[in-house]
């Protein structure tokens, strides 16, 4: 009982270590896991899977250098389906950094595809203002954006030429840390436009409600959202690099928890 | 006077949003006399919050720089600061207008090269942090906490692969991904739904005070 | 030559951040403030170059060259734009209050729709047939629009002050709702391991797969 009641004080020196351990092993050692495409992902596939050819899809890309690891495979995922179409799509960002990495993301995937800058696919960068730029972005998409990020009007973007408002868009994408719900206020709540969020796992609980009143058409949680869509496009990408450790750190976690709270028993039980 | 100018602005100011919102979109034969202002509006708010953003940055600098005045404690990081503050601006300033293969490389090394892991391993610091912290911390004492943990535990095992390959001898129903999805989809959707409805009784309790400056905080002296 | 350079330097970030798990140290600080130096010149230019003069600077010096008379639109952008900058004098404090002021007001002004247009949907969803017939799968389909409205009731009973819940059977709904929002708790730990974890993932992946060529990719 003594013994047992000194699992609940493995110093943390030592659960570092097996977490890097755990982290590092499938890098080394080449492990395949099954993947389980949960409804949320694939109601976001399915969705882009119906477009229509003839508008645009506006790709908002609001996130930042710390959660790269999860939502850098979301964007590529995404993108590539879209290019894969040859759905037309326009990125935004509404923080400074957002459109730069989306944009890194985006040549990377148009040569893959052969798809060119400005014909199958634009970025309007940075974009501040959050529920009025949202409402005036509906309203009238050339006077707002006016120009892209390269300084060129968006009158002179063959992929932009007829695109008024937001009846000329098909569906509205939003990578974000936490994806704002004002797309849903103004933009779906109003012209019904579809709208799929992909977000940081962290955050994901707070917009499952939206999945369930219709709300979302879609949702990618984290790096499994990624690791899902990759499984449903046939490719094995950065999500899927990242999810086996993953596994295993979570597995990890769980193990030690139940330790944790053997020994707390046992500790109980001497007392 | 003051005080009762910027309260007449805040009011006038959210006024415009709250009317297009109430007024129908067509009394009669009228249309809303403000949803064509929408646009316009917002292009002007768009300028507005972009001045905004400067605010923060140049308290930063402000404070930096009294350091190095001061020569305070670490003074010698402050220049640091404003040499890479300088040298991602001249980058980005050159990538954009005159993208020659050196204004690239500049753009590709201080962006994608240092910016990007530098951000996304400070990110990254909690992540052993909270392995130690689940171990200790996660421990079974009342009923609520033996939910909370299992409800964890099935969660984090369902998410990833693992939890699959676990249970995959088991039926359909009793995998761990679709308890996984279940709790996330069912308990979780009900549960943080009551949350929002909360959430948002507040939220336009809040937004009623803010518009007619009935905060204290909002009193100018 | 580029690509192993740029490896290198990604390494060196990331090892002069991952030092702070030893101890706070001289390395990490100096990271630290070039990495902060890099987001204020980032967001500051491109800021301006994406923002303030395609959309303020080109159009007002255009409206002056054309002769059009609403410049004056984008001048007033300005001088209220640049009270945001008093904040930083105690004297002139209050003119930033202008500016805080009509964002605040901006902002309370279109809460009114967004609550509206994302609450309403919400509260017709939770509305649910208990009991669903004829289609496959009914029993779990029943079972789980008892269970989701049940929940909600129970939550919301449990958030519930204006008056206390006095007997014994009253109370089994806000502790039910008690049980029930520690599931949500539950859940959202563990998809908050997922995130840091991914994070840090990510990271060593780099480590070990790009900079140290262990292992494929």
């Amino acid at each position: 009982m003594r013994l047992l009641a000194k699992l609940q004080e493995i110093p943390y020196r030592v659960v570092y270590l097996l977490v890097l351990v755990a982290i590092v092993l499938p890098f080394v050692i080449e492990l395949k896991l099954p993947v389980f495409v949960s409804n949320e992902t694939l109601m976001a596939y399915n969705t882009i899977e119906q477009l229509p050819d003839t508008q645009i899809v506006i790709f908002v890309s609001s996130w930042d250098a710390g959660i790269k690891g999860e939502l850098w495979p979301q964007t590529e995922a995404l993108m590539r389906h879209l290019m894969q179409r040859g759905i037309k799509f326009a990125i935004m960002s509404q923080i400074a950094q957002g459109a730069s990495f989306a944009e890194e993301i985006a040549e990377r995937v148009a040569k893959l595809y052969n798809k060119k800058y400005g014909v199958d696919w634009c970025n309007w960068g940075f974009l501040t203002g959050d529920a009025a730029m949202i409402q005036a972005l509906a309203k009238n998409i050339p006077k707002t954006v006016q120009k892209d990020f390269r300084g060129t009007p968006l009158t002179d973007i063959p992929m932009m030429q007829g695109i008024e408002d937001i009846s000329d868009v098909s569906l509205i994408i939003d990578i974000d840390y936490g994806p704002r719900p004002e797309w849903i206020s103004f933009v779906h709540g109003p012209y019904g436009t579809p709208i799929i969020f992909g977000c940081a796992s962290i955050v994901s609980s707070t917009l499952f409600p939206y999945i369930d009143s219709g709300q979302l058409a879609g949702l990618l949680v984290g790096v499994r959202g990624a690791t899902e869509y990759e499984s449903l496009l046939g490719y094995r990408g950065m999500g899927h690099k990242l999810i086996i450790p993953q596994s295993l750190a979570h597995l990890l976690i769980v193990i030690l928890v139940l330790l944790g709270n053997i020994g707390y028993l046992a500790a109980r039980k001497l007392q | 006077m003051r005080g009762f100018i910027i309260k007449l602005l805040t009011f006038l100011a959210g006024l415009f949003y709250f009317l297009e919102f109430i007024l129908p979109a067509k009394i009669g034969r009228y249309n809303n006399p403000l949803t064509p202002y929408i646009q316009p509006v917002g292009e002007f708010l768009i300028v507005f919050w972009g001045f905004a953003i400067g605010v923060g940055a140049l308290s930063l600098m402000v404070s930096h720089y009294r350091k190095i005045k001061l020569k305070r404690p670490g003074w010698a990081y402050s220049i640091v600061f404003f040499i890479s503050m300088i040298a991602m601006m001249i980058a980005v300033y050159l990538n954009s207008t005159h993208p020659t293969p050196k204004a690239r490389f500049m753009y590709e090394l201080l962006f994608t090269h240092m910016y990007m892991p530098l951000g996304a391993t400070i990110f990254s610091l909690l992540a052993l942090f909270m392995a130690s912290a689940a171990y200790r911390g996660m421990k079974i004492r009342t009923l609520e906490g033996a939910v909370m943990v299992l409800s964890a535990i099935i969660v984090m095992l369902g998410q990833v692969p693992i939890g699959l390959w676990l249970t995959h001898r088991l039926p359909a129903k009793a995998q761990l991904p679709r308890i996984s999805a279940w709790i996330l989809n069912v308990a979780n959707t009900a549960a943080y739904r009551a949350v929002i409805f909360g959430i948002a009784v507040g939220a336009i309790a809040m937004a009623i005070r803010v518009w007619l400056s009935l905060e204290k905080e909002m009193e100018v002296k | 030559m580029n690509l192993e350079l740029f490896i290198w330097v990604e390494a060196i970030c990331t090892l002069a951040i991952f030092s702070f798990l030893f101890r706070e140290n001289p390395v990490y600080r100096l990271f630290e403030h070039i990495f902060l130096g890099l987001t204020i010149g980032f967001v500051l230019m491109k800021t301006w170059l994406e923002v303030l003069k395609p959309k303020w600077w080109d159009r007002l010096i255009y409206c002056i060259e054309v002769g059009d008379p609403h410049f004056w639109i984008w001048i007033i952008a300005f001088i209220l734009g640049m009270m945001w900058y008093f904040q930083l004098s105690r004297r002139w404090y209050w003119i930033s209050r202008i500016a805080i002021g009509i964002s605040l007001g901006v902002g309370a002004g279109m809460e009114f729709k967004n609550q509206f247009m994302l609450i309403m949907p919400q509260i017709t969803a939770s509305f649910k047939p208990i009991l669903v017939r004829n289609t496959q799968g009914m029993l779990q389909f029943s079972f789980n629009n008892f269970f989701m409205v049940f929940t909600i009731v129970a939550v919301l009973s449990y958030f519930f002050f204006s008056f206390e819940f006095k007997y014994k059977g009253m109370q089994l709904l806000p502790r039910a709702g008690r049980l029930l929002l520690m599931i949500s708790f539950g859940a959202f730990f563990g998809n908050t391991v997922m995130t840091r974890f991914a994070v840090f993932i990510d990271r060593i992946q780099f480590l070990i797969q790009q900079w140290l060529h262990i292992g494929g990719g």
